[in-house]
Parts: C-alpha cells; structure tokens; sequence
C-alpha cells in the first residue's frame, strides 16, 4: 500500500473519530469500571470478574476508537457496563455471606461463653452444697454424740435411735413431761435441730404390760405426743417429726421384774437419715 | 495493485469466518437465562429487569441470527449472557442479605444467659 493511500486513510479516520460524540453506552461503562475499581470490597472479593470488566471496557474502547460509534461499539460498552456490575455484585454478596457467617460464629461463642458460665457456676453450686452437707453431717455427729451422754444411742437399720427412760419424763401413770425432763428434752431437740436437714424423726412411746393393754396404748400415745409437742417447740421442724404410741408392745425386757419394767417404760426417739 | 487485491480478498474471507453463526453463544445465553429463572430472578425486583433484559436479547439475538447477521447476534448473545449473570448474581446477593439479616436478628434475639 503506497503511503499516500495511508496518509488518506488515516485522514478519513481520524476526524471522524474525534468529531463524533462519545455513545452513552461507553461512558456509563467508563463511570461503572471506575465504580467497581474504587471499590474496596470488589477489588479484594472479586479481582477476577473486575478483570474481566476491564478487558470488556478495552474492547469497547477498541471498538470505539476503530469503528466510532456504532451499534458494536454500543454493544461492548453495554456488557462492560454489566460485567462491572456484575464484579460489584458478587463482591458485595461475598460481603454478606461472610456477615451472616461472622453472626453465626459469634452466636456460638456466646452460647459457648453462656453454658461455660453456667457449669462454672453449677460447679460452685455444687461445692458449696458439699461443703454445706459436710458441715451438717459434722454437726449432726457431734449432735449424736452430745445425746450419747444423756440418753441410750444405738444404730439400727431403720436410723440412729435415741431411748429416754420413761421415768425420768413422766410420773407413773401420766402423760405430763416432768420438770425434770425439760433439760434433758432440751438437749434432745438441739440434737435434732443440727441433724441433717433432709431427716426425719419418729417419737414412739412404750409402757410395760401393767395394767390393760387399750389403756397403756392411749397412754403411751399422750406421752410419745408429748414429747413431740416439747420437741416442736423447740425447734424441731414439725412436717419432719411424728410420734406414735405402741403400748407394751416391743418390750426390750421382762415385766416380771420392776428394773425390767423400768426399763420397758421408755420413749424412743428414731433418727432416719434422708432417703 | 495486484497484491492489494489478494490482501483485500484475504481480508474478506477472515471476516467470513468470524463471523460464524454463533449458535454456541447463544445457547450459552438462553441456558443461563433458564438457570437464572430456575433460581427465581423473577422473584426479586433487580433480578427481574437484568432477567428480562437477557430474555429481550436473546430473542433479538434469534432474530439477526435468521437474518444472518451474525456478528451483531453474536454479541447480543453476549449481551444476554451478561444480563442473566447479573440477574443470577443479583438474586444470590439478594438470598446472601437475607441470611446474613436472618443470621443478625436471631443473634439480637437469642436469650441473654
């Protein structure tokens, strides 16, 4: 080709490119890709599809530059335009996942930090009931043993069983408790009172066979009630103590004797642990 | 001159074969404006109008197909291809903000321990 027929070329070429005005389509494409470049978020999430938009934009460029403005020029301006938006897009859904993925994380690092409190503090819980349970049990031992000076303290399968000799509580034949007995029966429900807060204590009333069995059984009832009524007043949680009257059932020893028969009248006073 | 002649006739015939039929991009178009509809593009308003766009242009990309102007169909398939990315992208922003919202007000109305 002679280098007139360039020069010609070149003349056609130029003017027309420069006298005409640039297409709508290629600056909203230009002010998209310069959007999406400034963008932060779409520069680090979506380096690849910003690429792509910049390739879209040079083309059209190209296109423009070459052809003018054209319905092709038009055409690559217009999916420059949507590849930048569409780097945009994706960047900013991106940005949501990983929100809605932060949320997540922090919910079960509360949740976390919420049942590690929560065992922290039934483990003190815990503690402090142990603790607490010791002490009673400290304190109910030392409470049998202060009983085990006043009074006869054996250990059965159905609890700790305190006797008190029925003479030293009662006249013969009454159900009133004597002056006497204040002192020791005070003792009694201090004992009680310290013992473990999940017992539970049976007063059971006891007489020999003197005299007829309906009316020791009466009696030995008033006077187990009795000692309830002292004990209650005393301190002793009335729903956790009962009394009840068993007459000259369950003699410990013989009525032929008086020393038996002392002995036979009685009231015992049982200690059962919690179940 | 003569060499001019076989530059401009060699000129000709690759413009020829560029401009193929471009049945492949149009394909690719229509199968992701189904893709897109199938995600229901036409359910979320931004998505609906890229969504639209892409079916309006592939519809004219047929149409310069018969009458054989093949390089303006080719890239009009590219146009559509673009508008039914977007409207694919558009709705999976559209899903990623709902659960991320979703994802916020569980997380303010979750019990305080």
């Amino acid at each position: 080709m002679s280098q007139r027929s360039l020069i010609l070329i070149a003349a056609l070429l130029v003017p027309n490119a420069c006298a005409k005005q640039i297409p709508q389509e290629l600056r909203v494409a230009r002010a998209s890709y310069e959007r999406a470049a400034a963008d932060p978020s779409t520069r680090q999430e979506t380096p690849a599809e910003l690429d792509e938009a910049r390739r879209s934009l040079t083309r059209a460029e190209r296109s423009y530059v070459v052809e003018g403005d054209t319905p092709k020029t038009r055409d690559r301006a217009y999916i420059a335009t949507r590849k930048a938006e569409l780097a945009m897009v994706m960047a900013r859904a991106a940005d949501q996942v990983e929100a809605a993925r932060n949320a997540e994380l922090w919910r079960a690092r509360e949740a976390l930090a919420a049942e590690q409190a929560e065992n922290a503090a039934n483990a003190s819980r815990l503690a402090t009931e142990q603790e607490l349970r010791a002490e009673a049990e400290r304190r109910a031992a030392m409470a049998i043993t202060a009983l085990a000076e006043i009074a006869a303290v054996r250990n059965e399968a159905r609890g700790t069983v305190v006797t008190l000799s029925g003479s030293v509580l009662f006249a013969s034949g009454k159900s009133e408790l004597l002056p006497s007995a204040t002192s020791r029966l005070t003792q009694v429900a201090e004992a009680l009172v310290a013992a473990d807060p999940g017992a539970t204590f049976v007063v059971e009333g006891y007489t020999d066979s003197k005299g007829s069995a309906a009316f020791n059984e009466k009696l030995s009832e008033a006077r187990a009630q009795a000692v309830r009524d002292f004990l209650v007043a005393h301190g002793v949680p009335a729903e956790r103590i009962e009394a009840r009257g068993l007459g000259e059932s369950q003699p410990v020893a013989t009525n032929a004797t008086a020393e038996g028969r002392a002995n036979n009248r009685r009231v015992e006073i049982i200690i059962q642990p919690p179940r | 001159m003569r060499a001019t002649f076989i530059s401009l006739a060699f000129v000709f015939l690759s413009v020829g074969c560029s401009t193929a039929a471009p049945r492949q991009a149009l394909n690719s178009s229509i199968d992701s404006v189904k893709t897109a509809e199938k995600l229901g593009a036409a359910q979320v308003p931004e998505a609906a109008k890229a969504l639209e766009a892409a079916k309006h242009e592939v519809a004219w990309a047929r149409a310069l197909l018969v009458n054989r102007k093949h390089e303006r169909a080719r890239l009009m398939a590219e146009r559509a291809e673009s508008d039914a990315a977007l409207a694919i992208a558009l709705v999976r922003a559209h899903e990623a903000r709902r659960a991320a919202q979703q994802a916020a007000t569980q997380g303010a109305a979750a019990p305080n321990p």
